[in-house]
C-alpha cells in the first residue's frame, strides 16, 4: 500500500512538472486561466463595487437622519437635507473636477487613449505583484504591455488580459522597470519599484551627473513601450555612494494609486501593428 | 443542488475576502470542509474551478494554486489515516499547514520564475493573518454547510 502511494505521488509529480514546463513554454494554461479566472473575478467584483458605491451614497444621504428628535423634526430634517445636498454637491463637484481633468487630458501624439475604471486590486495567494484590475480587456482592443497612465503621471502597464478585464502591473512593483529622464538636467536612468509604500529606486545615475532634489523624472521613450515626456516621479533623496559608480537616488511616485478610480490605457497603432506581425510570425 | 448553491456563495464570498485582504487566500477552508464531509467529487471539481479562478487573477505562471490545493489534499489524506477527520484539532492542524504551505508554494514559485516580491506585510504577520482568516472562514463555511447542505 505504501509503495503504491509513493508510485502515485511520483507519477503525479512528474505529470505536474511536465504540465508546468509545457505551460512555461506555450503559456497556453496562463491564457486559459486569464480568460476564465480573471474574467469571472472581474464580473464578481464589478457589480459589488456598484452596490458599494450606491450604498455609500445612500448612507451619506439618508442614514444620519435616523437620530433626529421628533419635536424639532421638521427643522432638523430641513437642515439635514441641506447638509446632505451640500455633501452631495461637494462630491459631485469633486467628481466634476476629476472628470474635467480627465477630459482635458491630451494623449501624446501618435497615441490613442481609452478610459478604464479600476474594479479590483491584487487578490488571491498567487496575487503577489502590485496590480490592479481594470474593466477593459481584449474585446476593447487592450493588449499586453500597453502603457496605463492618469493625468498625474504613469500608473503602470498591462500585464494580463481577459476578454473584458485586464490586470495592470503598477510602477511600484519591484518587477517594473521604466527608462526615465530628468526634466531639468536630462539625466537618463532606469526607475524601478520597491513596493506599494516605498519610493522608487532611480538606478544607474552616474556620480558626476547633475540632479536636483524635487526634480521631476519623465519617461524617456526608450524601448518604445511608453510615450516620451510623461511624468513619472519626483526625486526625494540623493546620496553619493562611496562604494558604487552610481548615485543612490530615490523618488516618490506622482500617482497615488490607492485613491485612483479611473485610468487611461494608451495605444500606439504602430506598436500594435508590429506586435501583431511578431505574433503572427511575420 | 444545495451543495452547488453553497459552493457558488462560498466562491463569491471568498473572492470578496481576497479583495479585502491582499495576499490572503480564502478557498482552502471550503476545500477542507468538502474533504471532511467526504464530498470527494465536488472537491475535485472545486479544485479545478478555484485553481483557474485564482491562477487567472494571480500574478504567477500557472501551477501555484494547483500545487497548493493538491498539497492540502495530500496532507488531509495522510492525516486522516492517523486522526479522526471530524476532529476539530485535526481541522485546525490542516489549516495551520495550509497557511504554512501557501507561503512555501509562493516562495517556491517566485524563486522558480525569478520574480521579485515586495510583501505588504511581514512573513510572520502575514502567516498569522492568513491563519486567522482561515479559522474565521472555516467557522462561517461549516456553519453554512451544516445548516443548508443536507447530509450524505
Amino acid at each position: 500500500m505504501f509503495k503504491k502511494c509513493i508510485w502515485i505521488i511520483l507519477v503525479c509529480l512528474i505529470a505536474y512538472l511536465g504540465l508546468y514546463t509545457w505551460n512555461w513554454k506555450t503559456h497556453y494554461l496562463d491564457r486559459l486561466a486569464a480568460n476564465t479566472g480573471l474574467e469571472a473575478v472581474g464580473w464578481i467584483l464589478k457589480p459589488g463595487n456598484y452596490v458599494l458605491d450606491r450604498g455609500t451614497k445612500l448612507w451619506n444621504r439618508y442614514l444620519y437622519l435616523v437620530d433626529v428628535r421628533r419635536e424639532n423634526e421638521r427643522l432638523k430634517e430641513r437642515l439635514d437635507r441641506i447638509r446632505s445636498d451640500v455633501h452631495e454637491l461637494r462630491a459631485t463637484a469633486r467628481e466634476a473636477a476629476r472628470l474635467r481633468e480627465l477630459l482635458g487630458f491630451d494623449s501624446p501624439s501618435g497615441w490613442e487613449r481609452q478610459g478604464a475604471r479600476i474594479v479590483g486590486h491584487k487578490l488571491g495567494i498567487t496575487g503577489i505583484l502590485e496590480t490592479v484590475i481594470v474593466d477593459k480587456g481584449s474585446a476593447h482592443g487592450v493588449r499586453r504591455d500597453q502603457p496605463v497612465v492618469c493625468p498625474a503621471g504613469v500608473v503602470g502597464r498591462i500585464y494580463k488580459v481577459s476578454p473584458h478585464f485586464s490586470q495592470v502591473l503598477l510602477l511600484s512593483d519591484p518587477n517594473s522597470r521604466l527608462p526615465v529622464i530628468s526634466r531639468k538636467h536630462r539625466v537618463q536612468s532606469i526607475a524601478s519599484g520597491q513596493g506599494s509604500d516605498s519610493p522608487l529606486n532611480v538606478n544607474y545615475v552616474p556620480l558626476n551627473a547633475p540632479l536636483d532634489n524635487g526634480e521631476i523624472m519623465l519617461t524617456s521613450g526608450l524601448a518604445g513601450v511608453f510615450p516620451k515626456g510623461y511624468p513619472v516621479a519626483r526625486i526625494t533623496d540623493i546620496q553619493i555612494s562611496e562604494v558604487s559608480l552610481f548615485q543612490v537616488v530615490r523618488a516618490e511616485l506622482l500617482v497615488h494609486i490607492r485613491s485612483l478610480e479611473e485610468v487611461f490605457i494608451l495605444n500606439n497603432p504602430d506598436n500594435s501593428e508590429k506586435r501583431e506581425m511578431l505574433d503572427s510570425g511575420g | 443542488m444545495r451543495l452547488a448553491c453553497f459552493l457558488i456563495i462560498v466562491t463569491l464570498l471568498a473572492v470578496w475576502v481576497e479583495e479585502a485582504f491582499a495576499e490572503v487566500g480564502a478557498f482552502a477552508p471550503a476545500f477542507l470542509l468538502l474533504l471532511q464531509n467526504e464530498r470527494v467529487q465536488p472537491a475535485a471539481w472545486s479544485l479545478i474551478g478555484w485553481t483557474f479562478l485564482q491562477e487567472g487573477v494571480g500574478s504567477l505562471a500557472f501551477g501555484g494554486m494547483f500545487l497548493f490545493l493538491s498539497g492540502v489534499w495530500m496532507f488531509f489524506y495522510a492525516g486522516s489515516r492517523l486522526f479522526e477527520r471530524d476532529n476539530i484539532f485535526f481541522a485546525g492542524s490542516v489549516l495551520v499547514f495550509s497557511a504554512f504551505w501557501q507561503r512555501m508554494v509562493v516562495w517556491m514559485m517566485t524563486g522558480l520564475q525569478d520574480i521579485s516580491v515586495a510583501s505588504s506585510s511581514g512573513v510572520a504577520s502575514g502567516f498569522f493573518l492568513q491563519l486567522a482568516v482561515y479559522l474565521f472562514l472555516f467557522i462561517i463555511y461549516s456553519t453554512g454547510f451544516n445548516r443548508f447542505v443536507p447530509g450524505k
